[in-house]
């Protein structure tokens, strides 16, 4: 039990905040041992909040609370600073250290408004459509009954007589079909107008032409 | 429920509090106790505007130090503790009393929301639910011993006591105004804090068998 009064007073002064710093961690450590000074810091607390307040809270109240509260606090455990700490710093690091990191690929600016998969999604699908209109018009408009196409059916027979022929130069390679050739022969009109008659100049460069054409 | 304003008092004493959480957070409970001694009574009378019920006022208070202490590795000590803790307390209250609003057969007499908008509103008018007299007793006595003891006082002992714990002034502006150095200010605060606990003491000890 230590009595003196300078003690009491780094107490009072710890109690506003007010003590060096160099008075601070052993005026702390005899407070957390001391029940003498433990009772005083009670009191000056006490003394303030009568003094703001006017009104006073019951003693033994107060001494059932914190009996209450160190029973609550004991089953409570708290994480350690330091892991929160580098946590938290690690949190706040990655967003703009995005480049350093190998693997993470980086999100593009423009993400957030253009969704590319659906672009090439629509795109695929604008082309199935222009290319099955192409065809309809053009029968259409020629006046003449739509004729049906003749599907030869291959055979297993036929597809073995038949030999394939494989481009070979520096263009990707393309397993030919000569009937496939013949139809497309057969059908030329048809290939390299729109709907309107006029060249459409990047449907020619979607078919492989063979020597026929 | 409107929000309660931003605490007045400015316990400007941030310095110890900080040095209490980092402590605590380092896992000493004793330093989180003492923290909360020194902010159980304000705490308290805050959630006590609004809640009447005095028990339920302790269990809310109790639930705003568990929560604070489990937060407190977040408390970056950029703000005041009190303000920090002060927010904690708001939201508790609020979540507690929004939980009592669902069972209607305590609705009207736990909880009032009339405090917020009554200026005229005062602890000390409002008397509160389930408190025996003896502990109301007990309070008033203590504060009556209080006010006794600093009236009893030297004028310049009780205007530096005065200046700190009301105004909420630093030592270093008691001193400007009192016109005296810095340690005279703090040696008159503490020996009219102890005047004043030599009568307040015994009372307390008295009211309690155990140690706070």
């Amino acid at each position: 039990m230590n009595l003196l009064p300078e003690n009491f007073e780094r107490l009072s002064a710890l109690t506003d905040g007010q003590l060096p710093e160099d008075e601070e961690v052993q005026t702390l450590d005899w407070l957390a041992h001391d029940e003498d000074a433990q009772s005083s810091w009670n009191t000056y607390h006490l003394l303030g909040e009568v003094m703001r307040s006017g009104v006073a809270t019951c003693p033994d109240r107060d001494a059932a609370f914190m009996q209450r509260m160190n029973a609550a606090l004991a089953k409570e455990s708290i994480q350690p600073l330091q892991i929160d700490a580098i946590k938290n710093e690690a949190i706040q690091a990655r967003p703009q250290d995005f480049s350093a990191i190998k693997g993470i690929k980086t999100p593009a600016a423009n993400d957030a408004f253009i969704h590319w998969r659906w672009v090439g999604g629509l795109a695929a699908l604008l082309a199935v459509v222009v290319v099955s209109w192409q065809g309809l018009s053009a029968g259409l408009d020629q006046g003449a009954a739509p004729q049906l196409a003749q599907v030869i059916v291959p055979t297993r027979q036929s597809v073995a007589a038949l030999p394939l022929v494989v481009a070979r130069d520096e263009t990707p390679v393309m397993i030919r079909d000569p009937q496939l050739d013949a139809f497309l022969s057969a059908h030329k009109q048809f290939g390299g107008t729109s709907a309107f008659q006029k060249p459409s100049g990047f449907l020619s460069n979607a078919v492989f032409e063979g020597d026929a054409r | 429920m409107t929000e309660q304003p931003f605490p007045t008092e400015p316990p400007k004493d941030s310095d110890s509090d900080a040095l209490l959480v980092q402590r605590a957070v380092a896992g000493d409970q004793h330093a989180y106790g003492l923290l909360v001694v020194k902010y159980q009574r304000r705490i308290q009378r805050l959630i006590g505007r609004m809640v009447r019920d005095v028990d339920l006022v302790e269990d809310i208070a109790q639930e705003t130090f568990i929560r604070a202490y489990r937060a407190l590795h977040q408390f970056r000590g950029d703000a005041q503790f009190y303000t920090w803790l002060y927010r904690i307390a708001i939201n508790t209250a609020k979540k507690f009393l929004g939980d009592l609003q669902r069972d209607r057969t305590v609705f009207g007499t736990d909880f009032k929301l009339d405090s917020e908008k009554d200026e005229t509103y005062s602890p000390r008018n409002e008397p509160t639910t389930l408190e025996t007299p003896e502990s109301v007793l007990a309070a008033k006595e203590i504060a009556a011993a209080v006010n006794a003891a600093l009236a009893a006082l030297p004028e310049d002992l009780r205007q530096a006591l005065t200046l700190r714990e009301i105004e909420g002034l630093n030592y270093e502006e008691i001193a400007d105004m009192m016109n005296c150095p810095i340690g005279t200010v703090r040696s008159r605060i503490f020996r009219a804090r102890e005047a004043v606990s030599a009568k307040v003491k015994p009372m307390l000890e008295k009211q309690t068998d155990k140690r706070w």
